[in-house]
Parts: structure tokens; sequence; C-alpha cells
């Protein structure tokens, strides 16, 4: 049903008129010292591929890398880590594969399942949807100004732990409000995983600067120009297709930044979009509501609505 | 003085990382930084803007060597890092209940409050931890009018402690901005050991 072409976050194959199964896989390098709090993150990133499709993990296996004389206790808490959230997703960790590496790796693959009429994809955005994001902006910056040694990983403790939640219930209120359009923001950053968004839904979107949640450090960091390479990248790649009006700097690079384990991009309609509000308020879910989609190509950046 | 960094091939943003803490251990003088790309060059021209320093940028064969020149003066443009130990000699703990200060208004309350926050920054000794507790906790989340005073504090060496059963009650631990979530143990630890607790 869904495979590479409009840049999903998984791939969907249906089994039954009433069952469709969709399988992901995601794994990394470690974004975080603590081994514990990065095999959750790594755990929830990959979960989050299917909650952005609107389905239900059901099993996972771990992928992993490890050098062969670092110290086994660490690795062990990465594995904690990922089964934690693995078993809080309500999923079963099924086993998995290790390789030996000079730099560890951790993720997932995962396997969940979803009606096939109530797949959520890329391509379901609609004109006048609003577009609301579910975790705050600049975690790239702000780690790797922890690797770099800028920022201390305890002063980082409330971003790390936005990082380490799943997107479960954000997708739950998504899904009771039968959206049809989202992803969720990781690598390619806000600007990216929208364009992804435009480009499969035929659509141009208009995002409000004033209106993005972003973490006050990255706005710190990001005006000293620490901006990891990857935000480069994105900014390289997209610069054909994004149109800033008044954006300051360090904004721009914020929503170039390449986000680990970010938030849903949920396009709603008008008509659900209270609704969804509620729902979210109502789950605990932080959200903001940062633009909306137009006709046309491209992304529009206007400081306010 | 005067201090040489080589950041060619280094990827962003260590060069800025480097540089950044090169002109914080500097008192006054000059830093140097080569780089072998674009980005690196413009990143650390931004952080020197954004320092208020003055910098001048060589481009010789694809490499850029940027000078960024910090001026002795007393008043430093940005704060060091580091806690002193100085900083945290008069230990005292800050306990915050509200969102406001005192009753009668609490528009008024509201106001003191900000403006306290905002006097507590420029004291010589900012408080060694400051717990947040029931509305108090609304304080350290998003959306929060002093949010950026408590991070400057922070910066500057304060803990930064709210009470989860607070945030919890409030649903707001997904919205928290600012130190780490505490729990009431540790909260009558800190209070018990401290010689001066100050509540608002």
């Amino acid at each position: 049903m869904v495979s590479g072409g409009d840049f999903d976050d998984a791939g969907v194959f249906r089994l039954r008129e009433d069952l469709a199964i969709i399988q992901t896989l995601d794994f990394f390098t470690p974004v975080v010292d603590d081994p514990f709090l990065f095999g959750q993150i790594a755990a929830a990133n990959a979960l989050s591929d299917v909650y952005a499709m609107g389905g239900t993990p059901l099993t996972a296996m771990n992928i992993a890398a490890f050098p062969r004389c670092a110290n086994i206790e660490t690795f062990s808490l990465i594995l904690q880590g990922g089964a934690q959230k693995i078993g809080e997703a309500g999923a079963f960790l099924l086993g998995g594969h290790t390789i030996e590496d000079k730099e560890p790796k951790y993720g997932l693959s995962v396997t969940g399942t979803v009606h096939p009429d109530r797949v959520v994809r890329n391509s379901g955005a609609c004109e006048g949807d609003l577009l609301f994001l579910t975790k705050r902006l600049g975690v790239g910056i702000i780690c790797s100004a922890i690797k770099g040694g800028a920022v201390k990983e305890e002063e980082a403790a409330a971003v790390l732990r936005e990082m380490a939640a799943l997107n479960r219930e954000a997708a739950f209120a998504m899904n009771k409000s039968g959206l049809r359009g989202a992803t969720d923001v990781t690598g390619f950053g806000l600007l990216g995983h929208l364009h992804e968004m435009c480009e499969a839904s035929r659509l141009a979107a208009e995002v409000w600067a004033d209106a993005l949640p972003v973490w006050p450090q990255a706005i710190e960091l990001a005006k000293d120009g620490l901006i990891p390479a990857g935000a480069h990248r994105n900014r390289d790649f997209l610069r054909e297709k994004t149109e800033f009006v008044n954006t300051p700097r360090h904004l721009q690079d914020i929503m170039f930044d390449p986000q680990t384990s970010g938030g849903l991009l949920l396009a709603a309609p008008p008509a659900k979009a209270g609704k969804l509000e509620s729902d979210l308020e109502r789950a605990g879910v932080g959200y903001a509501i940062i633009g909306k989609m137009r006709t046309g190509r491209g992304i529009r950046i206007l400081d306010r609505r | 003085m005067e201090k040489l960094i080589d950041a060619r091939g280094m990827e962003c943003p260590m060069p800025v990382v480097i540089t950044k803490k090169a002109l914080t251990d500097l008192d006054s003088g000059k830093v140097v930084a080569l780089v072998d790309n674009e980005e690196a060059k413009d990143n650390i021209l931004r952080l020197a803007d954004n320092l208020k320093l003055s910098a001048t940028v060589r481009r010789q064969a694809g490499e850029f060597s940027v000078e960024i020149s910090k001026p002795s003066q007393e008043k430093r443009p940005f704060p060091a890092l580091e806690t002193s130990a100085a900083s945290i000699a008069a230990d005292w703990v800050l306990l915050v209940t509200g969102e406001t200060i005192g009753r009668g208004s609490e528009e008024l309350g509201g106001v003191l409050l900000k403006t306290f926050f905002y006097a507590l920054l420029s004291a010589e000794f900012p408080p060694a931890v400051i717990i947040f507790m029931n509305g108090g906790v609304k304080l350290t989340c998003q959306g929060s009018p002093v949010l950026e005073h408590i991070l400057a504090l922070q910066a500057k060496g304060s803990r930064v402690l709210s009470c989860g059963a607070c945030l919890d009650y409030f649903k707001l631990k997904t919205r928290l901005c600012a130190g780490a979530v505490s729990n009431m143990y540790d909260i009558a630890q800190t209070m018990a050991q401290t010689p001066k607790l100050v509540t608002l």
C-alpha cells in the first residue's frame, strides 16, 4: 500500500481487507552519554514511524553495534532503555542482532498494525489544513552542543526527557480526530519533513515563525552560531523550496535543525482542529499550531499568522 | 595574548564550540580560528557578532582565518561559564510556591515576581538552589514569563528543581523547560541542609 515513493515514514502492506502491517527500521549512534537514556531515545524514535502512519506497534527487534572492548554493562543499559520504551508502547521485543563495530549504534525494527482505511500518510494533507507540531524544536543543536561540551547534559534534562517521550498520545489524538495527513519530524528538520508532506500532497505550506515551539537553550546556541552540519545540509537541499519573510537567521537554522525523536507534524482540517486541540490537551501533549497548507508549491515562512 | 585554533577538518558546530571556549577562557586578547569551510566561518562570525566582539576574516586558498579581538575591560561582554566557588559562597535556597508574590492583587503579584527574578539575576550571590512547588512550577514551564531569567540563573550556577507531583497535577511534565524534576524527599533534604531558606 505504501512504499518509498512519497517519502513516508514506513512501509505498509495489506494482509486482509481489515488489516495491514507497518514496517520500519531506524538506528543511530549515541546522541547522549547516558546509555539508558540513549536506548530510550533510539527506541522512541523508531517506534515513532509507526505512530506517524496511524498504527499501533506490535513487535520490535533490536539492531545494535558495539565495540569489542567496551564495557558490557553500558551495552546492557542501552538495551534496557530500549526495552523499557517497547514495553511502554505495549509492543513485544522478539529478539535482535548485534555486530561488532568501533562506534556503538542502536535502534529498532518495528512492526505495527493498522486498518488499511486508516493509514495516515505524508500525502494526506489538504488545502487549508492547520499544521500541529507536538514536540519542541532545536534538539539537534542542543545535542551537538552537549557532545562538544558547550552544554552539560544535566542542564538539558527536560530536552532529553521530551526526546525520550513516545509519540503515542499524540498519535492517539490524531487517530481519534480521524486525520489523514501526518509525519514525524526527524533528520531533515521541520522544513525538510514539511517539504516532503507538501510534495506528496501536491500542495504548498506557510509557517508562522512566532508560533514555533522552540527550546530556549536552542535559541541561545543558534544565536552563537552553534549549528550542526546536518542543519546546513538541510538548508542547502531546501534552498530553492523555502522563502523566508523577515525570519531571523537563528530561527531559520532551528527550522532546518535535524531532530532526533522529534514530534508529530499533523495536518488537521479546520473543522477537526478544535477536537484535536482538546484531545491533545487532555492527554497532556504539548503542541503548537505552526502554519497551514495552501495551494501551490514550496514553503513560505512568515513572521506571524 | 593571542590564541590560535586550528579547526580545519572539523564538522560544525565543533569549530564554534572551541572558539567560544577559547574566548571564554581568555581575559583579553585575540583568538584566531582557522577553518576550511564557509559555514564554519559564518557561524564563528555570528558568535562574534552575538558576543559584540569585532572580527575580521582573511581568506587564503579555500581556507579562512577568523580573528576575534576581545578588549580588556571590567565589564566582560559575557559571564564566565563556570560556577565559581565564590558565587555560591552565600549558600541559600529559594522556595517558590506560586506564580505571584504576596496577597492583595494577582496582577501586582505577577509584576512583582517578574521584577524579583530580574533583580535576582544581578544579585552578587544567586541562590544555590531554587525549588518550585505548587503553582510555582508553572514558572519553569513553557510560557512562563520568567523562563529566561530562570535559565540565566541556571547558567550562573543555580540548581533549579521542580516538584514532580506538582508538574503532574498541572499536567505540565511535557512542558518543563528549565532544570530537573525533583521529589519531596530531595526537596526536604535540601531545605533541611541549607543555612538559609527564603520562601516566596
